[in-house]
């Protein structure tokens, strides 16, 4: 009995002993952990769109469809929007699901990010490169047909890397499609002098 | 010092009495046998077979003569079978490969495959496949690049292709393009003899068939593996091709396109890394097949012969030990039942 | 010098990749750059030294019964203040290194050294363990990083933007794949086996080779001869 209670209270020392430390810890991390959540975010959201001068990550609107939700990030210039940023993912990686952030402005795409992807290296991985990104920017949203030229659209493929490739077009359609069929929701100005932390149409975001 | 480690009291299995048979006569043989698909090479791919089946030759026995020479072994490579490691490396490569990037090749069949398990006869692995295979995973677009290639079709219009036929059939399934070739006898006969692309020593079925029935007359190999493996290959094709016709292609074209019968007939049958008994060769042989074929129907890679054969090679221990002949006199039902032996 | 013994014999002679061939996990999966190698090395050494002091502090209170409980979740404490201190202070370092990072907690390294040492040696002796078998395994998989990455990518990436590149190098794609890791990993065990026996065999010292090991066939490692 003795024996017992020795080591239930051992245990608990020490396991209460590692849990103080450990919430002091989390303490001392935890709003550098948020910034550099935030800050790694800005950052896509920075490479996707055009100069601004808001917080887009502040000023959202969220959509439901297809079974999923989609938040779409405006970038202001004093006051009226001259971009929208969005994440997609597809599921049809060689290696994993690839997650992109597009941006668009004035009806084209203007720059596409890979954010996370697990394509073999030095083959399917070469998705991230510029050259192959390239070819989907200062494209017309609506007037290019966003599929492989081998499969009858009129982006050139990654030799050799043909699936992952394709994921990527098929993450841009899915996001482009939703854009377009909301775009009217999803640029609908609210003035941001009403609502300080934005996009309160279709659901803030705190 | 541990017994066991000095070669003085290391205990050799028969044969104690020498038949005569070398390694040398058995690997000049098998030469001799890729000879037709050597000329089918150089006659089709003309300049670049000769390169790569040098550069390979050169490149697999200087790399084992470096070897041994480091290991401080006895050098060997009189043996040939470096020669042979290198050229059936070199009839599995494009005609395009950059000749650095064969020697790449020989470096990783011959060092990494045979040599570091201590030489001829101790490798697990396919030493020519291993490095096929190495070279597939590093530089895997210079491995299926292609050159050029006119298509004799059936309208006599000639098409050009830069795809083998398997790979060619691979990207319309994929991307829901209509078949690229018809499979009529007239195609079909075309690819038996060599004329389609693919790698150097791949493309002529004929050729290989005719090298193989060489070395079956030597002895050399026996018919157990090759038939199993096409057999197995051509009955899952028929199954498929009968529930499926709209996403399969004919059983005969399986047989003659590809690396089937340079997988089935030359490494599949390699004496170090098969199975050991007939049983065994039968098991190994249908286990490739289905590989292959799982790998050609389903899997992301055209071809699959390479990594079948690897596959099965990485199993052999496992089949020696479960397809073990009975010992005489042991383990019979009973003892009236006639043993055979 | 008992406190320099135990501080060197991580390096070499007790080295945790290539002598006890432990934490065999990461060494192959994170060591596809010197970076992450790097990363990963500093966390475990962290983590290594910590636990190995706590351990030793504690020796004499955990009740033989309960002590490898105790032990892991000393580790897993550490493992944790690693992990949120990385994230929020080198957050690219966390995104490539991943998952491995909570899984420090299950390299038997550590639980090996708090076991095998660190339960039954003074604080002072412990520390020095620590940091000895956590440079030796930093080193052994910046050693192997090296190699990958080099074949592999043609580049060594130290830290951040400190790298370097090959120009127009075509990359050895196997080597920073999964079956590279264990090809190189193989390799490198073999330099050094051979490197001890000629070490050995220099200074006069007898070599035994292993036990279970076929040593007939393969000369690799000199141990046969």
């Amino acid at each position: 009995m003795k024996q017992t209670l020795r080591l239930i209270s051992v245990l608990t020392v020490i396991c209460a002993g590692a849990g103080a430390l450990l919430g002091w810890t989390n303490a001392l991390t935890r709003d550098r952990i948020a910034a550099a959540l935030r800050e790694e975010k800005l950052g896509a959201l920075r490479a996707v769109l055009p100069v601004y001068d808001n917080a887009p990550d502040r000023d959202t609107v969220r959509i439901q469809t297809g079974g999923r939700e989609w938040t779409f990030y405006r970038a202001r210039r004093n006051g009226t929007c001259v971009g929208v940023a969005f994440e997609s993912v597809s599921d049809q990686g060689y290696g994993g699901p690839i997650a992109v952030m597009v941006g668009v402005t004035n009806g084209m795409v203007n720059r596409v990010e890979i954010l996370r992807h697990a394509e073999t290296p030095g083959l399917g991985a070469r998705i991230t490169e510029r050259p192959f990104l390239r070819r989907f920017e200062q494209r017309s949203i609506r007037d290019t047909v966003w599929a492989l030229r081998k499969d009858g659209g009129v982006i050139d493929r990654i030799t050799a890397a043909t699936i992952s490739s394709r994921a990527v077009v098929d993450a841009l359609k899915k996001g482009l499609d939703v854009y377009l069929e909301h775009k009217k929701e999803i640029t609908e100005d609210a003035p941001p002098s009403l609502s300080p932390q934005g996009g309160v149409k279709n659901g803030a975001t705190p | 010092m541990n017994p066991q480690a000095d070669p003085r009291f290391v205990v050799s299995p028969s044969p104690h009495v020498h038949s005569g048979v070398t390694v040398r006569r058995i690997m000049l043989d098998v030469v001799i046998a890729m000879l037709p698909a050597l000329a089918v090479a150089l006659w089709f791919f003309g300049w670049n077979a000769l390169r790569l089946v040098s550069a390979c030759v050169v490149g697999c026995v200087a790399v084992e003569w470096l070897c041994r020479r480091g290991m401080r072994r006895d050098i060997g490579v009189t043996d040939l079978s470096a020669v042979v490691t290198g050229m059936l490396l070199a009839f599995n490569l494009p005609p395009t490969l950059p000749t650095w990037m064969a020697v790449v090749g020989c470096a990783v069949a011959v060092g990494l495959g045979k040599q570091v398990f201590g030489g001829i006869g101790y490798n697990p692995f396919n030493p020519a496949l291993v490095g096929r295979v190495a070279l597939t995973i590093s530089f895997p677009v210079a491995m299926t690049r292609w050159t050029p290639w006119r298509v004799p079709s059936p309208l006599s219009i000639e098409a050009v292709t830069t795809a083998t036929p398997l790979g060619a059939v691979k990207t319309a399934l994929s991307s829901g393009e209509p078949m690229p070739y018809a499979f009529d006898g007239r195609t079909l006969l075309d690819f038996f003899l060599g004329n389609q692309n693919g790698c150097l020593g791949e493309v002529s079925a004929a050729a290989l068939l005719l090298g193989a029935a060489y070395l079956l007359a030597r002895g050399w190999i026996s018919w157990h593996i090759p038939v199993t493996y096409v057999g197995t290959v051509a009955l899952l094709a028929a199954a498929v091709r009968a529930t499926d016709p709209a996403h399969s292609i004919p059983v005969a074209a399986h047989l003659v396109t590809g690396g089937l019968m340079l997988g089935a007939l030359y490494m599949a049958t390699d004496m170090v890394t098969s199975p050991m008994t007939k049983r065994g060769h039968l098991v190994f042989g249908a286990g490739c097949g289905v590989l292959t074929f799982v790998i050609r129907q389903w899997g992301g890679y055209p071809e699959g012969v390479s990594f079948s054969i690897l596959l099965m090679n990485a199993c052999t221990p496992l089949i020696n030990r479960y397809t073990r002949p009975r010992v005489f006199g042991h383990g019979g039902r009973s003892p009236a039942r006639k043993t055979t032996a | 010098m008992t406190f320099y013994r135990e501080l060197i014999k991580g390096l070499w002679r007790e080295n945790p990749i290539f002598r006890l061939v432990l934490g065999m996990c990461p060494t192959l999966a994170v060591t596809t750059s010197v970076e992450n190698s790097l990363g990963m090395g500093m966390a475990t050494l962290f983590v290594l030294v910590c636990s190995n002091l706590v351990v030793s502090l504690l020796r004499n209170l955990i009740p033989a019964k309960v002590r490898i409980p105790c032990f892991i979740v000393v580790i897993a404490t550490f493992v944790t203040i690693v992990d949120l201190f990385m994230n929020a202070f080198a957050h690219a370092l966390h995104g490539s290194l991943g998952l491995f990072i909570p899984l420090i907690v299950v390299n038997c390294v550590i639980l090996g050294r708090a076991e095998a040492f660190a339960s039954k040696h003074a604080l002072w002796l412990s520390l020095a363990d620590g940091i000895g078998m956590g440079l030796g395994f930093t080193l052994g998989l910046a050693a192997l990083g090296a190699c990958r990455e080099l074949l592999g990518a043609g580049s060594l990436t130290v830290w951040g933007d400190i790298k370097w590149a090959l120009e127009g190098y075509e990359p050895f794609l196997l080597a920073i794949l999964a079956p590279g890791g264990f090809i190189a990993l193989g390799c490198l065990l073999g330099v050094m086996n051979h490197v001890q026996s000629r070490l050995a065999a220099r200074s006069g010292r007898h070599v035994t080779p292993p036990q279970h090991l076929d040593c007939r066939h393969c000369v690799m490692c000199r141990f046969g001869k």
